[in-house]
């Protein structure tokens, strides 16, 4: 559920658009269903990691029955820990794969 | 119309799930049908949908029975009395219920041990003064050649082996002898080895086979692969094993009318023997009927073959008849009054249980409205309470359920090792998987039960007075309105369970009050199967005499021990459960069908027997020494006989036949009281005394009795002790106490009767609790009006007076309930009450005069305290 975390990263999402963003960047092996996706939101909305925003987009665009989520500084700082956690894991998984001397 | 089912699919999630995203989730799968052209992908997205919709459930509703259950479990802490209370309140209900069902399970439910078990049936011979019963061998074999309603039949008779060799002490076995087809008709089949053939099924050395049950296989025989075509010596001759029953197949046949037989011979019967004649009514017949032929429709034949058998040989049978029943029927037919009445018992016990708890419950949820009401205002709606306190009810049903595992597997044990023994199949009792089920489901259900009651108070509140402060008033009537029908309905029931064993304690009062006409205390008694090569003889009069030598050698014996008062035998005990009847034709008075003659139980006695039992002579004399072979044939009749037999005449001197007509005439002699045979509660019949010495064959099995005084382990010790003196071969078994034996005559109705007594007074102790705790909270909540009325001027009296009205009305309305529901109950009672009627106006005014006073008695305190409230400070508080 880190996806979800960082669809946000870039601005607040009602939950079509995170789905569509997790989608395209994981090039389709992602795939959220409304169900997983609002579970999902509702416990980190519980944790604090993200919350309803009162902006709303122009109400051309704008459906009504759509809330718009962001992070939270929280949320934010837990998604940097995971990146962090991630991305070390992955060069430690490379520094053991690697030959030596190349 | 995919709007609308969607919608509806959404229903399953959770509650607050749904409170809070259902419209984020619908508008979401509204933009992904948009952008899903297509039938096949607008298919696979409603797939992937629903999938995932289907896979998040398990895992959301147990989120929130995580959470529900944690806060159960905190509320429970925080009252630990009331949960305490409920828990153990639950759990003996529970208990009770699961322990029945596994007893029910064992005895009732569990099929048969037989193949198709409803179309074996045992078929009686009826006459026309006589119970349906045994038939004649000769009677038999006309049936199964002429009925067409049978696909085999077969006839079985008791019989005894004494197995001596193989290292073992010699051993006396119950066993029977049984047609080649028996097993067939049972369908079953021998585990190891066959069956008997027919050639077998005759008389001669071919019938020297034998089949052997597991249990004897086991124990005598090392359960050896081997054992098939094994010679083994029975009685002295050499029988061939042919074959091993299955192990578990717990032969109700066996057991119950046949002493628990444990080997099979062929009947071989020669039909020209004496005994094999067609008014020698001693074999026990079972049919397999025919596929779709009903025991009716099988009788309706049956009675036509015996009609056309009288035409041919009319002095043998007297207006014949045939009674079918299946052996379910048989077996199970007399004790299922039995285990529906205790069921239904149980049944009772745990829905008061359930109401005393719905009351705590009650009690809890009136505390509580204001957390409700402030949750109601937050926003949670009234279904996810609703969700909550059931979880809650659930939960504590759980651990009342889980509480109650120990006491029922202990009531389990206990039943099936102490239970009486009319009840077949009783040991095999346990708390297995099908327990386990029904002590789930029992839970649950009482969960819901005393669960939706506090629920629907709950529900149909309007909260938010509570919040404003308002509105308590109104809460407490409409709670004392449930609370009282909820103690009244326990009233009700505890007045239900009282009737019902109190007439069973009168049953039992007046069964042991019945006097048997005999004294089995201090009296010991020991059964003794003669056979072998060592009393057997080429001619009747030789053999009786082998045989009455031993008996009269062992007794002379045993007068002669210290602490023997009197010593004697008789073949058939007294309420011992065995049935002995013979025809009894007077002298000088013939009837044109013999058959038409009475019957009588047959005693046949050694010397003293009446001495030794204390059977009180009315008129004329007992046996004595000139009573023996060579002497005139004598015999004694009880005052039954006498009186129907005779009808005012003086019996004495009169002779008598006993068995066929052309039988040796005997003269009466002695008239005795008359001794209660088939059962405390059936009176006695007519029994003839008839020396053993002078009987018309060798009685090789008889039983023991002697009286004395002091240690009865003594006692029977002597019994053995003087048998193996006089020959060391010969096996003595079932030695026990006579009043054992009398005992157990009564023993289901005392098992029954006790049972319902506990029930009861369980009942009742609840039913009284249960009020004086909902008094007691009426009067805590109706302080202030007390208070109040005080402070006009009314006084403690009348006050008291008016809290003994307002406990009263539901204990009564629940009693005069109670009883009603009674006098409709009592129909499933009437097989087991003796001499008291199913409406007994005693008894049911017995039982409202003690819930009225017990009633009244929990309305005490409550008076009390509502008669000392000061109605200063009841009126300051509020």
């Amino acid at each position: 559920m880190f996806q979800v975390l960082v669809a946000l990263a870039d601005g607040e999402k009602h939950g079509y658009a995170i789905i569509k963003d997790v989608a395209r960047r994981t090039n389709g092996k992602e795939r959220l269903r409304p169900t997983t996706l609002y579970t999902v939101l509702r416990r980190f909305e519980a944790d604090g990691l993200i919350d309803e925003t009162a902006d709303r987009p122009d109400p051309a665009l704008d459906d009504e029955r759509r809330r718009y989520f962001r992070l939270t500084d929280r949320g934010r700082a837990v998604a940097l820990a995971e990146a962090d956690r991630l991305a070390a894991t992955l060069a430690h998984a490379r520094a053991m794969l690697h030959p030596r001397g190349l | 119309m995919s709007d609308r089912l969607f919608r509806a699919l959404l229903r399953l999630l959770p509650e607050d799930l749904r409170a809070g995203y259902a419209r984020d989730i619908e508008a979401t799968f509204r933009a992904e049908r948009r952008d899903a052209p297509g039938r096949l992908r607008l298919t696979g997205l409603w797939v992937a949908t629903l999938w995932d919709l289907l896979r998040s459930l398990p895992g959301q509703h147990w989120e929130v029975l995580q959470r529900d259950g944690r806060y159960a479990f905190r509320l429970m802490r925080s009252q630990p009395v009331l949960s305490a209370a409920a828990v153990v309140t639950l759990a003996l209900g529970i208990a009770a219920n699961v322990a029945m069902f596994a007893v029910a399970d064992a005895v009732l439910l569990a099929p048969l041990p037989y193949g198709d078990a409803r179309r074996v049936v045992l078929v009686e011979e009826r006459a026309a003064e006589r119970e349906p019963g045994n038939m004649g061998y000769l009677t038999f074999l006309d049936v199964r050649a002429r009925s067409r309603s049978f696909e085999t039949m077969a006839a079985a008779s008791q019989s005894f082996a004494t197995l001596a060799g193989g290292g073992l002490e010699p051993e006396r076995v119950n066993g029977m002898r049984v047609s080649a087809s028996y097993f067939d008709v049972l369908g079953v089949r021998p585990a190891i080895g066959r069956g008997f053939r027919e050639s077998e099924d005759r008389p001669g050395p071919a019938r020297r086979v034998a089949v052997l049950s597991d249990g004897l296989w086991r124990r005598r025989f090392g359960a050896s692969a081997a054992v098939v075509g094994r010679s083994i010596s029975v009685a002295g001759n050499a029988f061939t094993v042919v074959g091993v029953m299955p192990r578990g197949f717990e032969d109700l046949v066996a057991e119950r009318m046949y002493g628990g037989a444990e080997i099979w011979f062929p009947l071989g019967y020669d039909p020209a023997a004496d005994f094999a004649c067609r008014t020698c009514r001693h074999l026990g017949v079972f049919g397999r009927l025919a596929r779709q032929v009903e025991p009716g429709v099988a009788e309706t034949d049956v009675n036509g073959v015996l009609r056309a058998l009288q035409a041919d040989h009319p002095t043998q049978y007297d207006r014949p008849g045939v009674r079918i029943r299946r052996l379910e029927d048989v077996f199970l037919g007399p004790v299922r009054p039995i285990v529906m009445v205790l069921w239904a018992g149980v049944a009772a016990l745990l829905l008061v249980a359930c109401l005393n708890v719905a009351n705590l419950l009650l009690l809890r949820a009136n505390e509580r409205t204001h957390e409700m009401a402030v949750r109601a205002a937050l926003g949670v709606t009234p279904g996810r309470l609703s969700r909550q306190l059931l979880t809650e009810s659930l939960i504590l049903a759980g651990l009342g359920g889980l509480t109650a595992l120990f006491p029922a597997w202990l009531a389990v044990r206990l039943v099936a090792e102490h239970g009486p023994s009319q009840l077949p199949r009783l040991a095999d009792a346990a708390l297995d998987m099908r327990a386990l089920a029904a002590c789930c489901a029992v839970t649950a259900a009482s969960g819901l039960l005393f669960g939706i009651i506090p629920l629907r108070q709950i529900g149909r509140r309007n909260l938010a007075p509570t919040l404003r402060g308002a509105g308590r008033q109104t809460d407490t009537r409409d709670a004392w309105r449930v609370r009282a029908l909820l103690a009244g309905s326990s009233v009700a029931l505890a007045a239900l369970l009282l009737v019902f064993a109190g007439l069973l304690v009168r049953t039992m009062t007046g069964l042991l009050a019945v006097a048997p006409g005999f004294e089995a205390e201090g009296v010991v008694t020991a059964e003794v199967v003669l056979s072998g090569n060592r009393y057997s003889a080429p001619s009747p009069r030789e053999e009786i005499a082998k045989v009455t030598r031993f008996y009269t050698e062992v007794l002379e014996l045993l007068r002669g021990y210290p602490g023997v008062e009197r010593a004697s035998a008789v073949t058939t005990l007294p309420l011992g459960g065995g049935l002995d009847q013979f025809g009894l034709h007077v002298v000088g008075r013939p009837h044109a069908n013999p058959e038409e003659a009475p019957a009588a139980d047959r005693f046949v006695v050694q010397d003293d027997f009446f001495q030794t039992l204390r059977i009180p002579l009315v008129r004329g004399r007992l046996f004595g020494p000139r009573d023996g072979a060579g002497g005139p044939l004598v015999a004694i009749i009880n005052r039954t006989a006498a009186d129907e037999i005779f009808r005012g005449e003086d019996p004495l001197g009169h002779r008598v036949v006993l068995g066929p007509p052309n039988a040796a005439p005997r003269t009466i002699v002695g008239i005795v009281g008359d001794t209660r045979h088939e059962g405390l509660d059936r009176p006695a019949g007519a029994q003839v005394y008839v020396p053993h010495a002078q009987w018309a064959w060798a009685e090789g099995a008889m039983t023991l009795l002697v009286r004395g005084q002091g240690d009865m382990a003594a006692l029977a010790g002597a019994v053995r002790q003087a048998v193996h003196s006089v020959d060391p071969d010969q096996p003595v078994s079932k030695l026990r106490e006579y009043r054992e034996i009398v005992a157990t005559s009564v023993a289901a109705r005392r098992f029954t009767s006790g049972l319902l007594a506990v029930f009861s007074i369980t009942a009742v102790l609840l039913a009284v609790v249960g009020l004086y705790g909902t008094l007691g909270v009426m009067v805590g909540l109706r302080r202030r009006e007390i208070g109040v009325r005080l402070a006009l001027g009314a006084d403690a009296a009348s006050v008291r007076r008016m809290i003994l009205a307002q406990g009263m009305r539901p204990a009564v309305a629940g009693l005069l309930s109670g009883l009603a529901l009674a006098a409709v109950g009592v129909t499933g009672l009437r097989s087991l009450l003796f001499e008291v009627q199913s409406r007994d106006p005693l008894t049911f005014a017995a039982v409202a005069v003690l819930l009225l006073t017990v009633t009244a008695a929990a309305c005490l305190g409550p008076m009390w305290r509502a008669g000392r409230v000061n109605p200063a400070s009841a009126l300051r508080t509020e």
